[in-house]
Formats: C-alpha cells, sequence, structure tokens
C-alpha cells in the first residue's frame, strides 16, 4: 500500500491555495491530514487534506464513486482510515467522546432511521442520547413540513423522511451538521425548502455545515466553499465563486482539425468534434489566449461558465476527439 | 439512553418472543391434553423426552433470532449507521443490545416458568409434584442460551466473503451449548462454562467491531 503523500495528485490541487483563507480560526471544526481509504486495492480516499473552518458550509462534491461518502463516514468514525488522520471538533475521529459527538448531526444517505417508528417515536428514540434537546426546534420543524406524527416512517414519503432527519439533527443544537447527499431522491420543492430550512435553522447561530451532494445549484445557492473529490484525490479546495469564476470555455473554430493532443499548463479539458475545438482554462490569462493564437483559429468564443457547467468541465477530463453522432442519412 | 434502548429493542424482539412464547404455551397444553387422557403418567409430563425437545429446539431457535436479529437487522436496515452515530458511542450501543438480550434471556426463562406452573395447576394429576424436580431438564437447557445467542451475533456481525465461514461461529457454539447440555454435575459446571463462553463471545464480539467498518 503506498504512501499517498508519494502521489503527487494528492498535493497538487489547483485551487488549494485559495481554500478557507478569509477567516481562519483556532480549531478547525474538521481537519484530516493524508486521509485515506482503500477498498480492494483501490484507493478510494487517497491522502485527502481538509480543513473546513467554523461557521462555513462547505459542499463535497464528485462524481459517482468519487469518495464522498466514505469522506463523510471516516470523520463519523463509522469507517477505519488506512492511513492519515481526521479531527472533527479538536477530538480524533474514531474514538470520539459522547460529549463531542452530541455537538455534531450527521443526516445519513437514504435517512437510515428505524423506519417501524413514528415520527414521535423516532424522537422519543433520539432525545435520550443527546444532553441538550431542543423540543422547540423539532416542534418548528414538524409543524412547517406539516409531518404527521403518528405515521410510521415507512409509510412517509421519501421528502418526508428527510424532513424528519432534518428535525431530528437540529434538535440537539449542534455545532457541526454533516450531510451525506441529503437530498437525493427528492423533488425540487421539498429539496429547496429542505436546504432553506436547514440554512435557517443551523447557520443563523453561526454552525458550520459539511454536505455533499450532486445538486450543483443547491450547491450554488448555499454552500460558501466547495471542494471537488476526483477518483479519491481532493483536487479542488476553494470559495465557491472562486472556482466557478476561474473556469473558462473557450470555443474555437479551426481550419483544420488537430492531429494531437492539445498541451497546455492550466487546460483542464478538451474536446474536438470536426474543426470545433472546446478548450477548458483555469484562470484564463494571456498565455492561454497565446496558446489558442497559435492555433490559427477562424474564430474564437469566451464563455463564462456556471457552477454545473463548470463542475461538469472540471471533473469529467479530456474528451479528446468526439464521434460524430450525426444520423446517416438512410438512402432507399 | 437505556430505556429507549430497551424500548427499541424490545420492540423489535417482540415478534420471536411472542411466537416462542405461544410455541411453548401450545406444547404445555398438549402435553396436559395427554396426561389428561392418561397418555403420561401424570405430573411427569416435564421431564419427558416429547416435551424436553421441542422446549429445547424453542429455546435455541429463539436465541439465534434475538441474536441475528439485534445485529443484523441494522446492517438490513442500515441503521448501524444512525445508531452508531448517536452520541452513545459504539461501546455503550453494544453493551445495551447486550443488556437487552438477557434481559429478553431471562423474560423467556421466565415466561417458560410461569407457563409450566400453569399447566400444572391445570394437570390434576400433579398435586404436590415439585416444580423445581419437575423443572431440572428446562434450567440445564435454559443455562445454556446465552452462548447460542452470543453466537448468533457474532455471527450477524462478523462479516465474511463466503456464508459457511460466516456461519462458522454459530456452529461452533452450538456444539459448545450441546456439551453444556450433557455435564456431570451441571448445576455447577455449567452456570459457570455458559457465564465463561458467553464473556468469551462478547469480547470477541466487541473486537470485531471496533475492527469493523459500518458503511
Amino acid at each position: 500500500m503506498a504512501d499517498p503523500v508519494d502521489n503527487p495528485a494528492v498535493v497538487d490541487s489547483e485551487f488549494e491555495m485559495q481554500a478557507s483563507s478569509d477567516k481562519p480560526s483556532a480549531v478547525p471544526p474538521v481537519v484530516t491530514d493524508r486521509l485515506t481509504k482503500y477498498y480492494g486495492g483501490t484507493p478510494v480516499v487517497n491522502g485527502l487534506n481538509l480543513k473546513i473552518e467554523e461557521g462555513s458550509v462547505y459542499a463535497l462534491l464528485g462524481r459517482n464513486g468519487a469518495g464522498k461518502s466514505t469522506t463523510i463516514k471516516m470523520l463519523m468514525g463509522l469507517v477505519h482510515p488506512d492511513f492519515g488522520s481526521a479531527t472533527v471538533l479538536g477530538e480524533d475521529a474514531h474514538c470520539m467522546s459522547p460529549e463531542t459527538r452530541a455537538q455534531i448531526a450527521w443526516v445519513g444517505e437514504g435517512h437510515p432511521l428505524y423506519r417501524w417508528m413514528t415520527i414521535d417515536g423516532a424522537i422519543r428514540f433520539a432525545k435520550p442520547f443527546y444532553p441538550v434537546w431542543h423540543d422547540d426546534l423539532v416542534e418548528q420543524v414538524i409543524e412547517h413540513f406539516k409531518l404527521p406524527r403518528k405515521r410510521r416512517l415507512y409509510r412517509l414519503s421519501n421528502g418526508q423522511r428527510a424532513q424528519v432527519s432534518l428535525a431530528l439533527a437540529v434538535a440537539s443544537d449542534p455545532k457541526l451538521l454533516i450531510l451525506d447527499d441529503p437530498t437525493i431522491g427528492l423533488d425540487t420543492v421539498v429539496r429547496r425548502d429542505f436546504l432553506e430550512s436547514m440554512i435557517q435553522i443551523i447557520q443563523q447561530e453561526g454552525r458550520t455545515i459539511l454536505f455533499s451532494s450532486h445538486i450543483l445549484s443547491d450547491v450554488d445557492r448555499v454552500a460558501d466553499h466547495i471542494g471537488i473529490i476526483l477518483d479519491g484525490v481532493l483536487r479542488v479546495d476553494a470559495p465557491t465563486e472562486r472556482f466557478r469564476d476561474a473556469l473558462r470555455k473557450v470555443v474555437v473554430e479551426l481550419p483544420a482539425p488537430l492531429e494531437k493532443s492539445p498541451e497546455c499548463p492550466g487546460l483542464a479539458s478538451w474536446a474536438q468534434l470536426g474543426n470545433r475545438l472546446e478548450l477548458v482554462f483555469v484562470d484564463f490569462n494571456e498565455t492561454h489566449q497565446a496558446f489558442i493564437d497559435g492555433l490559427s483559429p477562424t474564430a474564437q468564443d469566451i464563455l463564462e461558465l456556471n457552477l454545473e457547467d463548470a463542475f461538469v468541465e472540471y471533473t469529467r477530463g479530456a474528451r479528446g476527439i468526439m464521434p460524430s453522432f450525426a444520423r446517416e442519412v438512410a438512402h432507399v | 439512553m437505556f430505556k429507549a434502548m430497551l424500548r427499541k429493542e424490545a420492540t423489535e424482539l417482540a415478534a420471536p418472543f411472542l411466537l416462542a412464547v405461544a410455541g411453548h404455551v401450545v406444547l404445555v397444553a398438549d402435553h396436559i391434553s395427554r396426561a389428561r387422557r392418561r397418555l403420561h403418567p401424570q405430573g411427569e409430563w416435564m421431564l419427558d423426552e416429547d416435551f424436553v425437545y421441542p422446549f429445547l429446539l424453542i429455546s435455541l431457535a429463539l436465541a439465534v433470532v434475538m441474536g441475528l436479529v439485534q445485529s443484523l437487522s441494522e446492517d438490513v436496515q442500515g441503521t448501524w449507521r444512525y445508531v452508531l452515530a448517536l452520541p452513545g458511542g459504539w461501546r455503550r450501543i453494544l453493551k445495551l443490545k447486550f443488556a437487552c438480550g438477557m434481559v429478553a434471556w431471562m423474560g423467556w426463562a421466565l415466561a417458560s416458568f410461569a407457563v409450566c406452573a400453569l399447566g400444572l395447576l391445570a394437570d390434576p394429576g400433579s398435586q404436590g409434584e415439585s416444580l423445581g424436580r419437575l423443572s431440572e431438564p428446562m434450567l440445564r437447557i435454559l443455562v445454556c442460551v446465552p452462548v447460542v445467542y452470543f453466537g448468533a451475533f457474532l455471527t450477524a456481525i462478523r462479516r465474511s466473503n463466503w456464508l459457511f465461514s460466516r456461519l462458522m461461529p454459530l456452529g461452533g457454539v452450538l456444539l459448545c451449548w450441546f456439551t453444556l447440555l450433557y455435564l456431570p454435575s451441571w448445576w455447577i459446571l455449567a452456570p459457570l462454562a455458559s457465564c465463561a463462553f458467553a464473556a468469551l463471545l462478547a469480547g470477541i464480539i466487541f473486537h470485531v467491531a471496533a475492527a469493523r467498518d459500518f458503511a
């Protein structure tokens, strides 16, 4: 098993230096040091160095299987790292004291609750575990979402179960809220309601939120920082705006298709379809413009990207020369 | 916290427990009916093999199901993650589960004796018979039940690629159990050996839980 520090990709994050420089704090709520996990000899999380500042809303992004959920499970002490360490609220994640654990709320993927319980039963079950429990907060969430208290959880919709999870999570007034893809499978309205309630309830008191998501519009709305994991490696750790603004897509028309792959520092991805070449650059500058001019384009267009497009372009990597999907004309 | 866990575990164990009690009631009722028809020596049905072996099977099945329900059902429902993320900590959660299992075991012992006592009252031929003397085979079985319970728990919590190797702890404890049943001077040795095996299995469960991922 290789030491992850040997892997240059681990420390080669183009956005890393931008992370969290605006609000330093004495003890960040979440710190990981070369956190690594292997499954079947493959690193699913590889040398992850993460530092989440107090009061921030941090979104962990990545494609399916990138290692987001495994990272979150390691932060909750549910999965053992094979290398490195994770510190949550100043304690080692794997041997957190009950007092520290009481200050963390976790909403797991798929909302793993006892589905045979009623909503009231789920509240009655969770409450005695916490030294502090705000019945009024639970009441507010249940009233807000009009949840049927006597109904068993297996009879609720996915959205309602997510809302119950949220009610249980916020009731202990946590310092840190960790959510693993909490809005997966929810419709747009419920998703928006869920996220807005979460932010309203937690963020008003300057709590820290770490969440993973696939829904970039949600992330854009609520997260002030993002981390992008690609194949287990943290490639981006930056304020959301900084990432969005850093990427530029340049579409050029060439007199003839390129014969070899374009190579330029800061080129995140490229795709070619016939004479049309699409290039995505990080921190587009004069060097990049000079590189494009060197291709002698007949036309050029520089596009700004929204977060979703920026994420897609950044994470899907080089597509190279694209096949043509044009339908052939049937000859009769 | 203990009450909340006890309530949850009691709800989850209620169905197999009630099923076992119902099976036991049927068994006792059948033997009383036979005793009344003079098919058994009056009052001696509790010592009869036809009663002892079905009771052994019911106790065995209940112990296995209790261990599996308490551990495997958390895996199947995906709720290990939830319950272990609660502030109790995994050690305390496991201890609470074991405590609930032991409470259920004592409940089963009490319920089975109560049903037998009622059966003896309903059996006119058992006047003056001592419940203590008649219930010796039952007691011998019940003393060894915790070993099977912990073995089933271990089987469920221990991950393995092959079903056969996963079932090995359960197979091992069943062999242990049958050995314990036939120990000489069982009233001294069986409780001691049962406690020692149960403690050993609980220790192994803690070790396995500390090492495994609850993903």
